[in-house]
């Protein structure tokens, strides 16, 4: 039987990840690609980060967030907006990191801001409360001056490639790992499997809810500064609901809770729909078929033995502390 | 401090917890009436009570998930009011529940590092020697949610021990185990009174180990504290035998 023991895995970082990077490259260099893959290749990275991160509030807290991508929106405009205004002074290989870590930054803001009335409240409130918090900042942008209105934002520097995109997924997919393997990660995944029993063994489950979504939202935030330096145009109409809904489903899909389940679900559903192009009227129909057949399809028993392999279910104790 | 005198029949030792006129209403109804309640150091106590007397109310009460309406609740000298459940643990509460509430996603090591806390040093030493003295050591990689019931009854309260607590409160430790799983369990109580130092409020409906293993009993009807005493004194209680049986039963014995 395979498994993947945690020697494996070290291999799997250090070997793998670059070794993806550099196939990547030199295919880029030799022109093997095709125009319209190439331009997948960004989407493919911010989809893995923002599956990433809402696998965090999904998989490890185990609470319902249907918001994600207002946080996008509200990272991708702070970032824009920084790297608008400094444009001039600053050189690129500052601003950029800069822009990002801001996107972040605000990102969290803001779900802090939100998570404080929030998880007062028991139940799916998260779910509609996050909804409508999504839709209001899309409203608010749309209506403001300042973030270029229904027309959107333009100008911003096109500074997003492969190559920093590729950094930020695998830093993040390093960082949910040790997030996951973290106290905090152990305590976050104990609220989701029972919070009456997490706050009898004294763990503050409101604290770590908070924190959770916090950093979710925060590394959601990087990710629209990945989108927005990479489109330069920004308008607030791409971060609507449905673009929520399409990151939860990578994560339901990926199984909730498995970060390599993230990972190759958020590929397989940014590739799905460019590779069934050749379908024409029909792409979006048959998609959506697929969607259900897998979805039904990962309860199957096959499904479930590869997700089992997967699973960390094996894990030197070391790991915790 | 004087090493307190371990046998609490003879001690006069502080009273770890200490309720006074405590009360709950749902609505109309009274659930717990004007309860006066005080668990000793290093005690085993004894709940009982018909269903539907309010124990596993009182519990809730204690551990600070209702909010009494009337009367207060002292833990080592301290009123708990305004304590959020994580806090009280924090000062020494640890409970179980009646119907498992174990993180049956994680493993079942991972289940007693996490009640730990985070200061603690060689935690994952301490939690092998715990599990070991529960007889799960050997399971410790696997999750528990797939653990039969008996052990996942055990995790619990090796979970609850993990927060180092001065009062541990254990509602039902003996439900649903069978007669020889509930001798083990008695015994295993009483060790772990001696070995972790912690005063133990039980609820349990099966008397022989009440019988056998509390140095008290205090026993609760519609609400009310009917009797208190020695599990001698309680077992010739006409109130309690009536409480249990019925009237007419309880006069053809």
């Amino acid at each position: 039987m395979l498994r993947f023991s945690k020697q494996m895995k070290r291999w799997f970082a250090w070997i793998l990840l670059p070794g993806i990077y550099i196939v990547v490259l030199l295919l880029l260099q030799e022109k093997l690609l095709s125009r319209h893959t190439q331009s997948l290749l960004v989407p493919l990275c911010m989809n893995i980060i923002l599956a990433l991160s809402l696998n965090i509030v999904v998989g490890m807290l185990g609470e319902l967030s249907l918001g994600h991508a207002g946080f996008m929106s509200i990272g991708a405009y702070a970032g824009s907006l920084f790297s608008l205004q400094t444009q001039e002074y600053l050189p690129t290989l500052l601003r950029y990191p800069l822009a990002i870590l801001l996107g972040a930054l605000v990102a969290g803001f803001f779900a802090g801001v939100l998570s404080v009335p929030v998880f007062r409240l028991k139940g799916d409130y998260l779910a509609i409360v996050t909804l409508a918090f999504g839709e209001i900042v899309r409203s608010l942008i749309i209506n403001f001056a300042w973030t270029g209105g229904a027309a959107g934002l333009k100008g911003t520097p096109r500074d997003t490639t492969f190559t920093t995109a590729y950094l930020l997924t695998v830093f993040v997919w390093l960082l949910s790992q040790k997030i996951y393997h973290s106290r905090l990660g152990l305590e976050m995944r104990a609220v989701r499997d029972n919070a009456i029993a997490a706050e009898a063994c004294g763990i503050d489950v409101i604290n770590r809810k908070r924190a959770g979504f916090i950093l979710a939202a925060a590394i959601a935030g990087s990710a629209g500064v990945l989108y927005s330096h990479y489109y330069t145009i920004l308008t607030a109409g791409v971060f609507d609901y449905n673009r929520s809904i399409e990151i939860l489903v990578m994560v339901v899909l990926g199984g909730m809770g498995s970060m390599i389940g993230s990972v190759i679900s958020a590929m397989t559903l940014t590739i799905a729909p460019e590779a069934l192009r050749f379908l024409n009227d029909y792409r979006m129909l048959i998609y959506s078929l697929l969607l259900i057949t897998a979805m039904i399809g990962r309860q199957s028993r096959i499904f479930g033995q590869l997700q089992q392999r997967l699973k960390e279910v094996k894990r030197p104790h070391g790991a915790i502390e | 401090m004087e090493q307190l005198n371990r046998n609490p029949k003879l001690s006069t030792c502080l009273n770890v917890l200490e309720t006074k006129g405590l009360g709950i209403d749902f609505g109309g109804l009274t659930a717990l009436n004007s309860l006066d309640f005080r668990v000793k150091e290093n005690e085993i106590c004894g709940l009982i009570g018909p269903n539907g007397a309010g124990k596993t109310t009182l519990f809730n009460l204690l551990t600070n998930i209702y909010k009494p309406s009337r009367g207060s609740i002292s833990f080592m000298g301290q009123d708990t009011a305004g304590l959020i459940p994580h806090q009280l643990n924090h000062r020494g509460v640890a409970r179980t529940f009646q119907n498992i509430r174990l993180f049956h996603q994680l493993s079942v090591l991972e289940n007693i590092l996490v009640a730990m806390r985070p200061s603690r040093q060689n935690r994952v030493k301490e939690a092998y020697e715990l599990l070991h003295f529960f007889q799960l050591d050997s399971q410790s990689e696997q999750v528990a949610g797939n653990l039969p019931y008996g052990s996942q009854r055990k995790l619990e309260i090796a979970r609850a021990l993990a927060s180092n607590p001065t009062l541990l409160l254990l509602d039902e430790p003996a439900a649903g185990m069978n007669p020889v799983e509930t001798k083990v369990l008695s015994q295993q109580i009483s060790q772990i009174r001696d070995r972790f130092q912690v005063s133990i409020l039980l609820i349990e409906h099966d008397m022989k180990l009440v019988m056998d293993i509390c140095d008290v009993i205090w026993v609760l009807n519609f609400g009310q504290f009917i009797a208190y005493g020695t599990p001698l004194e309680i077992a010739k209680n006409q109130q309690v035998i009536e409480a249990y049986l019925g009237r007419r039963e309880a006069a053809r014995c």
